[in-house]
């Protein structure tokens, strides 16, 4: 019994660790299982297909709840990732998944406005109304190609 | 020798002290076993439980509204109070705010769905801690208390009144007219007929004879009735402003916790204890019904199934787009701070489509006084609300509005004793009444 229960912590410290690594690296590129409460916010993550790089320049930290908030997003060709495209164009929606593998159990009540210069995106009127890990995918286009991209944000410091 | 003899003697005395001693802590320990020592309650929550408990209490007072600016001023509460309870307002002389309202009720009317000069399509929502709200009606569309509290005075199931006749009927009153002008300053020049016509406002239907008085009004004059109706309102607001619920068993036992109050703690009953366990945290109620209010102010569809002849309603994808077009929101001309938050809150709202059957999700405190429940009334107790959740999916079989929020699949099959312990909570959000001096008509404005 003892020696389950060590596993069982053993494993949960190396996953609860192996997290914030992941979103560092910039390895996150699939949709995600979801995060307990208290996690760092994913500062970056490839598309799916690895096409492009997208980072999370500014978030709040806390994320306010039930109050408008801003980010700034840009996005990065993964093979020169120190400059921004300049002419990508980004969709971005957010949700709480809930459990689900796909798509979210609910949205943001909330249709934030994406403003872009120099290849820098400022997103205003992102809400979040309940707490717990939402999910943010950014969708990218640029030229032929497109991508998406998935980030984790923690509300609301609890 | 006296010295061994007294020893002795000593020895004797501090022999017998000390049997009496072990004996008393004997029977302490005893008395101890038959009752088990009260245990702190916060062990009875996970730290994260603990955590959203707190969040819910104390209630505190309610946000500023900047768009109102007498939001917070006594002389404009007690004209509100007295607009409030005043039947002069309707088209028949019957109908007050206090007929739906009704303060020996939370506030409410306890019929399903409201009554004025006609029956509404929704229920009385109750007006206790009304002020915590972000958005008005059951589908939002008022952005702020002032604005909510003008439109069933023109609704013709509520008052069917105008808002020309209201101005009139204000400057009839000597005593309205003194304590409007002493907070807004003068009147439009009312008695002036021909300009201000008895009844005027606009309508959907333009051929309506309210609508074509209304429309022949130069927009100047409009402007100004616009301005006085507004003024009414925002004093309205004051007055509920000051409907303020938060001292309930349970903010007691929140302060037990907080504190180590053993007597706090026992402000609850072991089921309501259960229930706020279940509710902060397997059930998942709060991710909705959070904060002090109990209420995230956001709409939710919840999955319930059309009545048989009921019509569809819309809910919050009608509100949002009746907010924007709204002259009275928080961005227009009657607004008092048409550049702060009020902007934000109407440049972001989400699709109308997006939130189709979905109503807003109303706070819990007194929600025992409040009954019957939803937005249509259709579940005459508790019991029944709690018994629609834990059935999951199977409770929305029917014909439905939109569609259901997945977010309701993380409630559990309750169990029926797990429901009845919710309900133990939710009976502990019941405050004391206010006091007469709000629940009442002032003698003047």
């Amino acid at each position: 019994m003892a020696t389950r229960k060590i596993g069982f912590v053993a494993a949960a410290v190396l996953g609860a660790a192996s997290i914030p690594a992941l979103a560092q690296s910039g390895t996150m590129n699939m949709p995600m299982a979801e995060k307990p409460a208290h996690f760092a916010p994913t500062r970056q993550a490839y598309t799916t297909n690895r096409r492009f790089l997208v980072r999370l320049l500014s978030v709040p930290q806390p994320i306010p709840f039930e109050k408008y908030f801003k980010l700034r997003l840009a996005v990065y060709d993964p093979k020169h990732p120190a400059k921004p495209l300049p002419d990508a164009r980004l969709a971005l929606s957010a949700g709480m998944r809930h459990g689900l593998k796909h798509g979210f159990a609910h949205g943001m009540q909330s249709a934030p406005k994406i403003a872009e210069k120099d290849g820098i995106f400022t997103v205003s009127g992102m809400y979040f109304h309940m707490m717990g890990p939402w999910t943010l995918k950014a969708a990218v286009a640029r030229g032929g190609g497109q991508g998406t991209a998935y980030f984790q944000l923690p509300c609301c410091g609890r | 020798m006296l010295r061994a003899i007294g020893s002795g003697a000593g020895t004797s005395r501090i022999g017998a002290a000390a049997a009496a001693t072990a004996a008393a802590i004997l029977v302490l320990a005893a008395l101890a076993a038959a009752r088990p020592a009260r245990k702190d309650d916060r062990a009875l929550y996970t730290p994260g439980e603990l955590a959203a408990i707190y969040s819910h209490s104390p209630l505190g007072a309610p946000p500023p509204d900047p768009t109102d600016a007498v939001a917070a001023d006594s002389r404009a509460a007690t004209l509100g109070q007295f607009l409030f309870f005043d039947r002069n307002l309707s088209a028949d002389g019957r109908i007050a705010c206090t007929s739906c309202h009704q303060p020996d009720r939370a506030f409410t009317d306890g019929r399903r769905l409201a009554k004025g000069l006609g029956i509404g399509t929704r229920h009385t929502p109750s007006l206790l801690n009304v002020a915590f709200n972000h958005w008005y009606f059951w589908d939002g569309r008022a952005a702020s208390l002032w604005s909510q509290a003008l439109k069933p005075l023109e609704n013709p199931l509520e008052f069917g009144s105008d808002r020309l006749f209201v101005a009139h009927a204000v400057a009839a009153d000597p005593a309205l007219r003194t304590a409007y002008q002493q907070l807004f300053g003068p009147l439009p020049p009312l008695a002036d007929t021909k300009r201000f016509p008895p009844h005027a406002r606009p309508d959907a239907d333009p051929q309506a004879p309210v609508a074509k008085a209304w429309a022949a009004m130069t927009p100047a004059d409009r402007a100004a009735v616009d301005r006085l109706f507004s003024n009414l309102g925002k004093a309205i607001e004051a007055y509920e402003r000051k409907l303020v619920s938060g001292n309930a068993p349970f903010d007691r036992y929140v302060d037990g916790l907080r504190t180590g109050n053993p007597a706090e703690q026992a402000a609850i009953s072991p089921a309501a204890k259960r229930g706020l366990k279940l509710f902060v945290g397997a059930a998942h109620c709060d991710l909705c019904h959070s904060g002090p209010a109990f209420s995230d102010g956001q709409f939710h569809n919840l999955g319930l199934p059309l009545l048989p002849g009921e019509a569809v309603d819309p809910g919050r994808a009608a509100g949002s787009a009746a907010v924007k077009a709204d002259p009275f929101n928080g961005i227009g001309a009657f607004s008092d701070a048409p550049r702060g938050a009020a902007r934000d809150q109407l440049a972001f709202l989400p699709p109308a489509a997006t939130q189709l059957g979905a109503f807003k999700t109303p706070g819990l405190r007194n929600i025992a006084l409040s009954a019957p429940y939803m937005h249509d009334g259709r579940f005459a107790s508790l019991a029944q609300v709690l018994d629609f959740y834990a059935r999951g999916k199977a409770a929305s079989r029917g014909r439905l509005v939109g569609t259901r929020e997945a977010t309701l699949a993380l409630i559990p099959a309750l169990s029926k004793g797990q429901q009845a312990d919710l309900i133990a909570f939710l009976q502990t959000l019941t405050g004391a009444p206010l006091p007469p001096a709000l629940t009442t008509a002032p003698a003047r404005p």
